[in-house]
């Protein structure tokens, strides 16, 4: 089968898959009311007018913060800084990870031995220490959360593109670019990148889903998003100091970060089907680091 | 087997010694002197200067980094920028609060995990099989520490059942009041890190029952039970050792925000703390700490790998 025709019967495979569909449906809304937040927001996240700590009521669906903020606008402004972080970190995971599993995949010797042993003191630290140090360092801000979280994820990505390059590294078309007279770097972007996508955009998804998690850690510690831009993690660190008062401010922020991971959960795995299989295996050493 | 031991061993040595640098560079990296954190800002030129050359700090790098290693090899990480006691007293005081609760959640997650993840691997259309495949579902998206706030809102706040905070009780001294004080954030971690492990158990488990060997056991009639219970869980169980495994290192320094939702006093509290204090030789120190000990569970696990997967050694 060529390649147009086998992506095309991915993308099927994908369509067919209830679980993905439930995803991306999902997932597509959740963009669509974040890039449209002003518009179907019924308050301005930041006016303070109402009466603080309202639970659920007409004027206010969701009641509102100890600011008298609504619950509701303020949940789908954040949705904003959790997408954001979440693509952004997933990006920075990959754009670092991929490359450097290509070529400690490909050229092998000391180029995969050192690359894998970075790879393993980055997996020592859970994702979520790794972040705290990181902003240390950087400083608050959007774009070093970004950073933070996304340097957490380069090695299960490295870690996936070594372990499905090698792989393809001695397969036929491989060696035919190369007898071309392809050079290293051609080769390895053109002929095995292509080749080795499948587990990476499966990986993709679940890097994005773990760092929605973190990004809400982090925002809870109050080292995320910083106040008083509304942010999921940072609405539950409101919510934990005023439990008594409120308690039922503590649910609904909590309910848009376990939707917005099974979407992507749902995305992940219909891509797993898609693709056939491939993501499991390598990515062991992964799991569990999202635990925060 | 040996070259196989003396491979994984010369790795764990050279990872440690990477992150030992890391570790070490971290503190060049921080915006401002580590000098200037320690006896404050207004401090004049001459104590700068003092404070500095007894910090080390006008050494050249190498040599710096070299006594660093030298007293950490030996057991002394400096001494605490913020109360001035020595680094490894104070991680020695959390050590205790940390591995009760990690040993809880471990327990937790294995008992949850295990039955779990065979029923759903081997009946995954009978009504308990859905009811768990439920379970695994919520126990994925669900992040840990909201669960943890919702523990606290329906057990401690409505229900007056168990208490909001978890201050640290010795299970050698009261057992009692050590579960009901570290039974909430171990349930609230166990619930996502038992879907994690149930899930890829019964994938595995799957795999395995599609095998040769299992139609071979069949085929010469060993009944239902054993050939699951010895032929397929056997198998199946090997990968899952290691995912518990790097979970279990994952508990140890990474339950940072569990331990703040609970204000539970564990090694991820206190290096949260000590970032937000600029207590930089305690983060050093904490961070080698969690880097060692991950690196030492994962040895140990591949070690064990090895003996129990002779197929292992080979690789």
């Amino acid at each position: 089968m060529s390649a147009p025709r086998r992506r095309l019967a991915a993308v099927r495979r994908f369509a067919g898959s209830r679980s993905a569909v439930v995803g991306a449906v999902g997932l597509g809304a959740l963009v669509l009311v974040a890039v449209l937040a002003p518009i179907v927001a019924p308050f301005d996240p930041a006016a303070q007018g109402g009466e603080p700590l309202l639970g659920p009521s007409g004027a206010h669906l969701l009641g509102t913060d100890q600011l008298g903020r609504d619950i509701v606008s303020r949940m789908i402004h954040g949705a904003r800084g959790s997408l954001i972080v979440a693509a952004g970190a997933a990006l920075v995971g990959a754009g670092v990870g991929v490359p450097l599993g290509l070529v400690a995949g490909y050229l092998g010797r000391w180029a995969d031995t050192i690359a894998m042993r970075v790879v393993d003191l980055l997996l020592a630290v859970p994702g979520i220490l790794l972040a705290l140090v990181i902003i240390a360092v950087l400083g608050p801000g959007r774009v070093n959360l970004i950073l933070a979280i996304g340097i957490g994820a380069v090695p299960e990505f490295a870690r996936l593109t070594r372990v499905a390059t090698l792989e393809v590294r001695e397969r036929d078309f491989v060696l035919a670019a190369k007898g071309m007279g392809a050079s290293t770097a051609d080769t390895m972007a053109r002929t095995v990148l292509p080749n080795v996508l499948g587990p990476i955009m499966v990986q993709f998804v679940i890097t994005a889903s773990t760092a929605v998690v973190v990004e809400a850690g982090l925002s809870f510690l109050g080292l995320g998003t910083p106040p008083p831009a509304p942010s999921w993690g940072g609405m539950l660190q409101d919510a934990r100091s005023y439990l008594y008062q409120s308690p039922t401010y503590g649910l609904f922020p909590g309910i848009c970060l376990a939707a917005t991971v099974f979407f992507l959960e749902r995305i992940g795995r219909g891509l797993q089907l898609a693709v056939g299989g491939g993501g499991s295996r390598a990515g062991v050493r992964g799991v569990g680091r999202g635990a925060v | 087997m040996y070259g196989y031991l003396v491979r994984r061993l010369m790795q764990f040595a050279v990872v440690l010694f990477l992150g030992s640098i890391a570790v070490w560079a971290f503190v060049l990296l921080l915006p401002g002197d580590p000098a200037t954190v320690l006896i404050g800002a207004d401090a004049s030129a001459a104590e700068l200067a003092a404070t500095r050359a007894r910090m080390g700090l006008d050494e050249p790098f190498l040599a710096q980094y070299g006594v660093w290693l030298g007293h950490a090899v030996s057991g002394d990480l400096g001494l605490s920028y913020y109360s001035g006691e020595p680094v490894l007293t104070e991680l020695m005081a959390r050590i205790p609060a940390t591995v009760q609760l990690a040993g809880f959640t471990l327990v937790l997650t294995l008992l949850i995990a295990v039955p779990v993840g065979i029923v759903v691997a081997l009946r995954p259309y009978s009504a308990v099989g859905r009811l768990l495949q439920g379970y695994l579902t919520i126990g994925l998206a669900v992040p840990a520490f909201w669960f943890g706030l919702l523990l606290i809102i329906v057990l401690a706040v409505q229900l007056r059942w168990l208490p909001a905070s978890s201050d640290f009780v010795p299970l050698w001294q009261d057992p009692g009041a050590a579960l009901t004080s570290t039974i909430l954030p171990a349930v609230a971690i166990a619930v996502h890190t038992s879907s994690v492990t149930a899930r890829f158990l019964a994938n595995s488990l799957g795999e395995v029952m599609g095998k040769d060997y299992i139609r071979t056991a069949r085929a010469k009639g060993v009944p239902e039970r054993e050939v699951i219970r010895r032929h397929a869980v056997r198998n199946a169980a090997l990968p899952t050792v290691t995912v518990v495994g790097l979970q279990l290192g994952s508990f140890l320094g990474g339950t940072v925000v569990i331990e703040a939702v609970f204000n539970y006093p564990g090694i991820g509290r206190l290096l949260y703390t000590a970032i937000g204090e600029r207590d930089y030789a305690l983060v050093q120190g904490g961070v080698l700490f969690v880097v060692a000990t991950f690196l030492l569970l994962n040895l140990l696990v591949d070690v064990a790998y090895g003996v129990l997967d002779p197929r292992i050694r080979l690789t």
